[in-house]
C-alpha cells in the first residue's frame, strides 16, 4: 500500500480540509441566496471551488462536478497572461467563460477571486454559475443554428470585473448590454462576486484560527492526499483495458451519425483514458471544447473512485488522456460548441462512467462492486423558453425538468428514479409554480414515465415525462429551442445483461384544443387526448411555440442490471402497480404473468413465460459467422 | 475462489490457464485472453422491440449476448448497425 505521509497531523489535516470543504457549500448558499435565476438556485447548475495560489484545485463542492477540472484551466490562464499586467490585486474579481480555454459552453461564465492574507496570495475562490443568455444567436446560448464559435455568445478570456472590492460600472454596463437578459445576467455575476467574498471571509478565518504555516502545509497536504489515496485504491483493483462507444444521432444539419470511443486502460495505480477513434468535429453546436472532454472524466473518476476524499487536482494527476484534437470531444476554433455541456462533455463522461463500472464489476471486492452502476440519464434533452412574458418583460431560461432522469441500476439495487444527472447531484427540479410565475407558460403535468427506465435483474430509475403550452404569453407566442441527443440511439447502456433505457421522446401539438380544455376544466392527461397537429421533433430545433401549442417530452432513464428474466417477479409486480412498468412490459421484457384480479404474480405461468423467453433466444439467436 | 466478472461470468483455472465460464450453468467460452462475446449466441433485434418507448430506427440495433448454456443475457450492446462486436473486457 502507498504510504500516506502528510506535512501536517493528521487531526489537523482532517479539520482544516473538510473546513475548506464546508467553505464551498456556504459559498453556494451564497449563490442561492444573491441570484435570482431558477437555473442557479433551484437546480444548482452551479460550481463553487477552492484554488491554491497557482491555480489547482484544492476542493470542488456542490454543484456541477465537471468544473472541479475546467475551472482551474481557466484560472491558470487567469495567472500566466495577466499576473504581470494588469497585476493580480486583492479586491478583484476575474471573469472567463471562453470555450477554447476552459468553459464547457460560453453561458457557464466563471469568477476568480484571488485571496491575500498580509499581502501574500495565498489562494484563489472560483464559482461558476449557468447565465441566463450571453447573446448568441438563439436565445439562451445552446444555438442549433450556430456555425461558428462566434455565434455562440459573448466570449470572455479573462477581465477584471472587479478591483479594489468594486464591480467595475464600464465593464458591467457592457457585458449586460450583449444579454437579452441583463437583470437576471446581472444577479448571477453578483451573486458569484459576493461568494468569492464569503470565501475569502472565511478562509481568513481558517488562518487566523490555525496559522499561515499550517494553511500553507494544507494546500500541499490536500493534493497528495486525494492522490495518494486514489492510487492506493487503483492498486487494489484489476489491471485491465475496458472500451465503450456512444453516439450522437443527430448534429442538426445533417443524417450523420457521431461516435465517441473510449479505451480504459488500468495499470497499477494509474488510469489511461483514450478517445482515438472518436469521430470528427461536427459542423454544429454538438461539439465541446478538449477542456470540456477533461471535466467529463473528472466527474467519471471523482464520483466513482474518489467520493470519500477531496475532489482536486490531485486525482486528475493519477489520470493520463489522450484526446485527439479535431474530434468532437476537441472541437477547434472556428467550430461551434454550445451544446459542449451536454453534448461532448457528457459523451466523455458516460463512456468513462461505464467503463469504470465495468473494472469495478471486475474486482471481486463487494465494496466496489456495489459503487458501480449502469450509465444515469445518459442523454439530457434540453430546452430554453424565451419571449415576453406576462409581465410584458423578456425572460429566457433553459427547463431544467431534464435533470429529472434515472439513475443507472446497481448489482444489488435498481436505480433512483428521476434522481439527478451523474454530474449534477444535488439538483432539484425547479418549482413549477415558480417556472409558471416567472415564464409565460402553463404545465399540464409532471410525473414519472412508465417503462424509461433500462429493464434489468435491477431496473434502471424512471425518468420525468412533462408537457407545457404557453400562458400569458403577451405576443401570442415564445421561442423554443431543443437540443440533446438520444432521442434515436439509446444511449443510456445497461451493463451485464441488463438493457439500455428508452430513447427519450418529444413532440409538439401545435394548434391543439388545449386552452377549451383548461376553461371546461378538463386538463388532458396524455397528448393523444389533443386536438391538432401532432409532429415528433427531432432532437436539435428551434421553432415558434404560440397559444394553443403544446410540447411534451419524456426524458431518459437509466440503464438496468442483469438479465430482466432474473428479476424477481414481485418487484415486476410492485412497478406494475406504481405505473413505473406496463403490464405489456411486465410479460414481454421480464416475462412476469400478473394476476390483475388478486394483484399477483402467476408464478406457474411466469416460470412458463420465461422458459418460453429462453428456449426463443436459442432459436433466434446465432453463433458469432454462424 | 473463482473471479466474478460482472454478474455472470468467472474466471476459473483450467490446466493452468484462466479461463472464462458462466457462473449460473459452467459454459465455458473461452481463454480468459480472449473476447467472451465472440462464444456466445448472439441476437439483433430493433430498439422498439423492447416497446413504443424505444425509437423507432433502422440505424441502430440491439446487439444481444447470450449464453449457450443457460440462454442468460449476458451483455446488451446498442450498436450503429454493421460496427463489429466491441471487445470490452481485457483483462490481464
Amino acid at each position: 500500500m502507498t504510504t500516506l505521509k502528510l506535512e501536517l497531523d493528521p487531526i489537523s489535516f482532517e479539520i482544516m480540509s473538510h473546513r475548506m470543504w464546508q467553505i464551498t457549500y456556504e459559498m453556494a448558499q451564497t449563490i442561492v441566496k444573491v441570484s435570482g435565476s431558477v437555473v442557479s438556485t433551484e437546480a444548482r447548475d452551479y460550481m463553487t471551488t477552492l484554488y491554491d495560489s497557482e491555480g489547482n484545485c484544492l476542493v470542488t463542492g456542490v454543484g456541477v462536478t465537471l468544473h472541479g477540472a475546467t475551472g482551474t484551466l481557466g484560472l491558470k490562464h487567469i495567472i500566466s497572461k495577466f499576473s504581470k499586467n494588469p497585476g493580480i490585486c486583492d479586491g478583484d474579481a476575474w471573469m472567463i467563460n471562453d470555450t477554447d480555454i476552459c468553459s464547457t459552453h460560453h453561458p457557464d461564465v466563471y469568477i476568480f477571486t484571488p485571496i491575500f492574507y498580509r499581502e501574500e496570495l495565498v489562494g484563489w475562490s472560483g464559482t461558476m454559475t449557468h447565465m441566463g443568455d450571453v447573446g448568441s444567436i438563439d436565445p439562451g446560448g445552446f444555438c442549433p443554428n450556430a456555425r461558428e464559435i462566434y455565434h455562440e455568445g459573448f466570449r470572455i478570456r479573462g477581465i477584471k470585473i472587479a478591483e479594489k472590492g468594486e464591480i467595475r460600472p464600464d465593464l458591467e454596463y457592457t457585458i449586460l448590454g450583449m444579454s437579452r437578459d441583463p437583470g437576471m445576467l446581472g444577479l448571477d455575476l453578483r451573486a458569484q462576486i459576493a461568494a468569492g467574498a464569503t470565501a475569502k471571509r472565511r478562509v481568513h478565518e481558517t488562518i487566523r484560527e490555525f496559522g499561515i504555516d499550517r494553511f500553507r502545509k494544507l494546500r500541499t497536504d490536500m493534493l497528495a492526499y486525494s492522490e495518494i489515496r486514489l492510487r492506493s485504491r487503483l492498486k487494489e483493483l484489476p489491471d485491465g483495458t475496458w472500451r465503450t462507444i456512444e453516439y450522437w444521432e443527430d448534429d442538426g444539419a445533417t443524417d450523420k451519425i457521431y461516435r465517441c470511443t473510449l479505451a480504459m486502460t488500468k495499470e497499477g495505480d494509474s488510469l489511461t483514458f483514450d478517445y482515438t477513434g472518436t469521430s470528427e468535429q461536427a459542423p454544429t453546436f454538438i461539439n465541446c471544447a478538449k477542456g470540456a472532454a477533461r471535466g467529463g472524466v473528472f466527474t467519471a473518476v471523482a464520483t466513482l473512485l474518489g467520493y470519500d476524499m477531496p475532489w482536486n487536482e490531485g486525482l486528475m494527476n493519477c489520470v493520463k488522456l489522450i484526446i485527439p484534437e479535431g474530434t468532437v470531444i476537441s472541437a477547434t476554433i472556428p467550430v461551434p460548441r454550445s451544446m459542449g455541456s451536454i453534448g461532448g462533455h457528457l459523451l466523455c463522461q458516460d463512456c468513462a462512467v461505464i467503463t469504470i463500472s465495468e473494472m469495478l464489476l471486475s474486482s471481486g471486492i463487494d465494496n466496489y462492486r456495489r459503487d458501480a452502476s449502469a450509465q444515469w440519464c445518459t442523454s439530457v434533452p434540453c430546452q430554453t423558453i424565451a419571449g415576453i412574458n406576462q409581465r410584458g418583460d423578456y425572460a429566457v431560461t433553459l427547463i431544467m425538468d431534464c435533470l429529472g432522469g434515472g439513475m443507472g441500476a446497481r448489482c444489488y439495487a435498481d436505480g433512483v428514479d428521476v434522481a439527478a444527472m451523474f454530474v449534477i447531484p444535488e439538483t432539484l427540479l425547479p418549482n413549477v409554480e415558480r417556472m409558471e410565475f416567472m415564464f409565460p407558460i402553463l404545465y399540464l403535468y409532471r410525473r414519472e414515465g412508465m417503462d424509461t427506465g433500462g429493464p434489468g435483474m435491477y431496473r434502471g430509475g424512471t425518468a420525468d415525462e412533462w408537457a407545457i403550452t404557453p400562458h400569458d404569453a403577451r405576443q401570442g407566442k415564445i421561442d423554443l429551442v431543443g437540443y440533446g441527443f438520444g432521442n434515436e440511439a439509446a444511449i443510456g447502456p445497461g451493463i451485464y445483461g441488463g438493457y439500455p433505457a428508452a430513447t427519450w421522446q418529444n413532440a409538439v401539438v401545435s394548434g391543439s384544443d388545449i386552452n377549451e380544455r383548461i376553461r371546461e376544466g378538463n386538463v388532458p392527461r396524455n397528448l393523444k387526448e389533443l386536438k391538432g397537429t401532432h409532429k415528433v421533433m427531432r432532437a436539435q430545433f428551434t421553432t415558434d411555440f404560440h397559444t394553443n401549442d403544446v410540447f411534451y417530452i419524456h426524458e431518459c432513464g437509466g440503464g438496468g442490471y442483469g438479465d430482466p428474466i432474473d428479476r424477481e417477479p414481485d418487484l415486476v409486480l410492485k412497478d406494475v402497480i406504481n405505473k413505473r412498468v406496463s403490464l405489456k412490459a411486465a410479460k414481454r421484457i421480464y416475462g412476469v404473468i400478473i394476476d390483475l384480479q388478486n394483484l399477483q404474480v402467476d408464478q406457474k405461468k411466469t416460470d412458463q413465460e420465461r422458459n418460453l423467453i429462453r428456449n426463443t433466444r436459442r432459436k433466434t439467436s446465432k453463433k458469432v459467422g454462424g | 475462489m473463482k473471479r466474478t466478472i460482472g454478474e455472470y461470468l468467472v474466471v476459473d483455472g483450467l490446466n493452468g490457464k484462466e479461463v472464462i465460464r458462466c457462473k449460473k450453468c459452467d459454459y465455458m467460452f473461452c481463454p480468459i485472453t480472449e473476447n467472451y462475446k465472440n462464444h456466445t449466441l448472439i441476437r439483433e433485434v430493433p430498439l422498439n422491440s423492447l416497446g413504443d418507448g424505444y425509437a423507432k430506427t433502422e440505424r441502430f440495433c440491439f446487439r444481444e449476448f447470450f449464453c449457450p448454456g443457460c440462454a442468460t443475457l449476458l451483455w446488451v450492446d446498442m450498436v450503429q448497425k454493421d460496427l463489429p462486436i466491441l471487445d470490452d473486457h481485457v483483462l490481464r
